[in-house]
């Protein structure tokens, strides 16, 4: 009833007439956005580029359309070539940017491999700020000289060294790798760092497994002690700076760190912090992988063979394998822990199996062991899963070269 | 003069910009809802594809399996021609002493220009065109086809 004294019929007139011109002008918008979309204006560049540098018959063989590297062993789609649309013609490599040609990669080849895969960034996206990954919650940003100034790096290619070494990890020495070489030889040089953590399936339980260290997301970091810092110095806040900090202090990062502190230049914690992003998981598709090294690839789990070992022979192999030999040495001198030559005479074989069984425990509670905890700079010996024969074996392999002395 | 003008009131005009407007957005709109269904790019492989460098290519017969095309060399003219029987899709053998095609599933012959010659199949062989991409690669664009005359002359 109500509606009936209201309804007016001159302005209503005016109202459809409103509304219905409104939703004319957007469905005209986006049909004008949808016929243009950001490649298609790159691709009237390209178009254009090819008619006055190249020749006429090679713009007009040219066509439209969503270009994409397909890789379905890779689990990839690279439209990256929509717009970066020379990558594959060499005599464009005077071209500039987006169309310039891909420089010679031998033996990697784009057509096999995608962009992706080294550059980093989001594949599948069509328009620049997405496909470059910087969008929020896109985890893989192009590494590119962009993202290299923020960390403030002056070589622009710096990054994608990281992703050279998820593929590469198990390689050593590789040219333009030089920041992930330093890692590595960080790594092997000071070998401290299989002491508390696993590696490859290798080394202490007492801290993270870092195998796959890489893959672990940003959110699982704690950031509240270096947030500040970092917002302060405007670097990124990101798993990487992360890393590089705690290489830096560890205790300043997380203060009820364990890990002791050494004194790395920044080019050093750098190095390091990009070798721990470089460490994840990948499945190579069998054609990426060159004839000679296929074998190798999966790496071979070979069990234990149960070989029958004498008990000192079984004890070499634990004090190798459960990481005692990272910290002791047996008559090579002191090195992060004490040197064990003799020490079967020295102390009481009951606490030297205590020790060997649950040295935190014994730093605890055995004023003896607390001691040398103080006496070797508070580096801790970790507690490994050791079973009673276990201990006995390392006991008797210790031993035996009290006999070879004499 | 008069009489015509009085004839476009207001209302008028603004009741025909209404409904003009208010029919082709729909319309619009509908075009759109149907170009939705049809994709611009498809998780596939694509249709043009490189087949490698012609100096690479040896006389005579070559089967690329990945392509699943038999790709014919003689001198410097190339071309193209589907291995799919268009029966049911198995992968025909070129028997050279023959000098047929001749597919395993149900026995359909296909004479060396891909002309079905006996069994089920119902259609010639595709022939694909070739062209030469910027950096030296025979490409062949499988989503046309050409005569099977085509020859392509470096």
């Amino acid at each position: 009833m109500n509606n009936k004294k209201n309804f007016n019929p001159d302005k209503d007139f005016y109202w459809l007439a409103f509304f219905s011109f409104l939703l004319f002008v957007v469905v005209i918008i986006a049909f004008y956005r949808e016929a243009n979309p950001e490649w298609k204006k790159y691709q009237r560049e390209f178009k254009n580029y090819l008619e006055e540098n190249i020749s006429p018959e090679s713009a007009s063989a040219f066509e439209f359309s969503v270009k994409q590297l397909w890789l379905p062993e890779l689990n990839k789609v690279d439209r990256c070539i929509s717009c970066h649309l020379g990558y594959d013609q060499p005599n464009l490599t005077e071209a500039p940017e987006p169309y310039a040609a891909h420089p010679d990669i031998l033996p990697h080849s784009v057509l096999k491999m995608g962009c992706t895969i080294c550059h980093g960034g989001q594949g599948f996206a069509l328009k620049k700020k997405d496909a470059h990954g910087e969008v929020e919650h896109w985890e893989e940003p192009m590494l590119g000289a962009k993202l290299a100034k923020k960390y403030g790096f002056e070589s622009e290619k710096i990054l994608m060294q990281m992703n050279c070494n998820t593929c590469h990890r198990r390689d050593e020495d590789l040219t333009g790798m030089e920041m992930i070489n330093l890692g590595k030889n960080l790594l092997t040089q000071k070998k401290k760092c299989q002491t508390c953590h696993i590696i490859d399936g290798k080394g202490g339980k007492l801290a993270a497994d870092l195998t796959f260290i890489g893959d672990k997301p940003a959110e699982r970091f704690d950031f509240s002690q270096i947030k500040d810092k970092l917002i302060e110095s405007e670097r990124p806040l990101s798993v990487l700076s992360w890393h590089f900090e705690h290489f830096m202090n560890p205790k300043a990062v997380v203060p009820d760190s364990k890990m002791p502190y050494v004194k790395y230049t920044e080019e050093e914690a750098w190095a390091l912090a990009m070798l721990m992003m470089s460490w994840r998981s990948v499945s190579l598709p069998v054609m990426l992988i060159p004839e000679e090294k296929r074998e190798e690839v999966p790496p071979p789990e070979k069990k234990l063979e149960k070989r029958k070992l004498s008990i000192v022979e079984w004890g070499k192999e634990l004090f190798e394998s459960k990481g005692c030999s990272e910290c002791h040495t047996i008559g090579g001198g002191v090195e992060v822990g004490p040197d064990l030559i003799g020490i079967t005479k020295l102390r009481d074989i009951q606490w030297l199996r205590k020790m060997i069984l649950d040295p935190e425990k014994m730093e605890q509670t055995d004023p003896l062991a607390k001691k040398l905890y103080q006496e070797y700079e508070e580096t801790g010996m970790p507690t490994e899963e050791l079973t009673l024969q276990e201990v006995e074996a390392i006991i008797k392999y210790i031993e035996s070269f009290n006999k070879e002395s004499n | 003069m008069k009489e015509n003008e009085r004839k476009i009131t207001r209302r008028f005009f603004f009741g025909v910009l209404g409904k003009t407007s208010i029919i082709v957005a729909l319309l619009a709109e509908a075009i759109g809802a149907i170009k939705a269904f049809i994709p611009k790019v498809l998780y596939e492989p694509p249709s043009k594809f490189k087949i490698g460098k012609p100096e690479d290519i040896p006389e005579g017969i070559t089967f690329l399996p990945q392509h699943r095309l038999y790709i014919f060399r003689n001198n410097d003219d190339f071309h193209a021609i589907s291995a799919v029987c268009t029966h049911l899709k198995c992968i025909v053998d070129w028997k050279p002493d023959q000098r047929e095609f001749y597919c395993p599933c149900h026995g359909s012959i296909f004479s060396q220009a891909g002309i079905n010659l006996t069994g089920p199949a119902p259609k010639p062989l595709p022939w694909y065109p070739l062209s030469l991409a910027p950096d030296g690669n025979l490409v062949i664009d499988s989503s046309k086809q050409v005569k099977p005359d085509y020859k392509y002359s470096l």
